[in-house]
């Protein structure tokens, strides 16, 4: 594992209402996925490793500085009125910001007047240039166009010395992803570092099966090497 | 307490009977520790606190100006914790099954639907309010007054768009006003009895009746 800030859940438990989370592994620096059917307790992992709730029960190690969490509705996050003073919010280069979101035109819009989409890419573009040490995107993906998705990718990829924790259910945007979890049913599995975890992902998505199954599975989950995998399936045809 | 029926009628019967006298007011309080559950009737004991805040701070000033104000503050506290007692009880579809079988398929309908819309609506204010607290705290803000307009003008248009959308639901499913539903009710002994006993505190209030309300007045405003 790379050195760098490290987060260990030993036994760590869990609840709201009648749902139980059991949680056990160590998240280091890099990318990571968390996958699993909706209502799996996906999010509510989020939220711990975020430091938004505490365990019940277990211990939980955190030895870095700063974490956040990007949370599924981006509008959330708002506490201002102007897309300008929304960048500015986060404590960062507010102009900078901005123009990676691609709303530099906008800087002085009305946040109300944004696109779901355009919301998500301005929040998400000031939670990645804060460079916390954990960042946790539930959903980082969702309402992006494709050239978004892509920028988000890339600017996640570059985190290498720190920890993303990333939450979807999309996977033809996703950048190298280093590690692969999945919560089945309110417990968490780790399946490995990649690409082992691809072979052996039960409920991986249909994509991901049909390269298995055609014997070019994917050395990656990025969209380069998805679309290689795919190449290869074609040549053998 | 699985019936509504029974639930809504002690709630009524009870507040009234806590209103109008004193001592029944603690029967309804008793009532509450036999028949109600009283561990989950209270959020929390924050919750609590907030709860029995307005009535604590109400009957002091009532005391302080010379009238019953512990009279008071045993009342409104039975009357709240039963309140809450009844909204800790509920269960989704609660007001259409009442709605419908109180006043049928048209107007009980139609009542129902409101409250089912406007509950569902109060519950996701609570919880968008829970996660703008977490969002804010993120960026190491608390909710103050400078960015309470902008963080509820979001609210706001977030719950306008929710409205539009179950509109266009309700007319794309053909909703003009009334509809068919049929209420199923599991009524045990237990809540049988404990309506029985409602009613009974209610007619003995009647009868040891100490009416006390604060009025303006009762401070000399």
């Amino acid at each position: 594992m790379k050195d760098g800030p490290e987060m260990s859940l030993n036994n760590v438990i869990v609840r709201k209402g009648s749902f139980a989370l059991h949680a056990e592994g160590r998240i280091g620096p890099g990318v990571h996925l968390i996958t699993g059917v909706i209502g799996a307790g996906k999010t509510t992992l989020g939220e711990l490793i975020a430091g938004i709730i505490r365990q019940e029960r277990g211990n939980l190690v955190w030895t870095g500085n700063n974490r956040v969490m990007l949370m599924q509705d981006a509008g959330f996050h708002i506490s201002t009125t102007t897309v300008f003073k929304e960048a500015e919010s986060w404590k960062v280069d507010p102009d900078k910001v901005i123009s990676s979101a691609g709303l530099f035109e906008k800087r002085n819009s009305d946040l109300l007047q944004l696109s779901r989409g355009e919301l998500r890419r301005l929040v998400l573009t000031a939670i990645l240039a804060r460079n916390d040490d954990l960042v946790v995107l539930d959903e980082p993906f969702a309402g992006l166009d494709d050239k978004a998705g892509k920028w988000v990718s890339r600017q996640i990829s570059m985190r290498t010395e720190k920890i993303t924790v990333i939450i979807s259910h999309s996977i033809t945007m996703l950048p190298d992803v280093d590690r692969i979890w999945e919560m089945r049913d309110g417990k968490l599995y780790d399946l490995g570092i990649m690409p082992i975890p691809l072979t052996k992902w039960v409920r991986a998505p249909m994509l991901i099966r049909y390269l298995n199954k055609a014997g070019h599975p994917p050395s990656g989950l990025s969209r380069t090497l998805l679309e290689e995998a795919a190449c290869r399936t074609r040549e053998s045809d | 307490m699985q019936d509504p029926r029974i639930r809504l009628i002690s709630i009524i019967s009870l507040s009234f009977a806590s209103l109008l006298s004193l001592p029944c007011a603690l029967f309804t309080l008793l009532w509450w520790v036999i028949f109600g559950r009283v561990k989950t009737s209270v959020r929390s004991f924050k919750s609590l606190v907030i709860l029995l805040l307005l009535p604590l701070i109400m009957g002091f000033a009532a005391w302080f100006t010379g009238h019953d104000g512990v009279s008071y503050f045993i009342r409104m506290t039975a009357v709240l914790i039963i309140a809450s007692w009844m909204y800790a009880e509920r269960y989704q579809g609660e007001f259409l099954d009442l709605g419908v079988w109180f006043f049928g398929d048209r107007i009980g309908f139609d009542l129902g639907l409101i409250g089912e819309l406007s509950i569902s609506t109060l519950e996701g204010l609570v919880y968008e309010i829970e996660r703008i607290n977490i969002a804010l705290s993120q960026k190491g803000e608390k909710l103050n007054p400078m960015i309470i307009p902008a963080v509820f003008s979001s609210l706001l248009m977030r719950q306008f768009v929710l409205s539009h959308d179950r509109a266009c639901l309700l007319a794309t499913r053909g909703y003009m006003g009334g509809g068919t539903h049929y209420p199923v009710f599991h009524t045990s002994v237990s809540e049988w009895i404990a309506g029985i006993f409602a009613i009974f505190i209610l007619v003995v209030s009647f009868f040891s009746r100490d009416l006390f309300i604060i009025f303006c007045q009762t401070y000399n405003v």
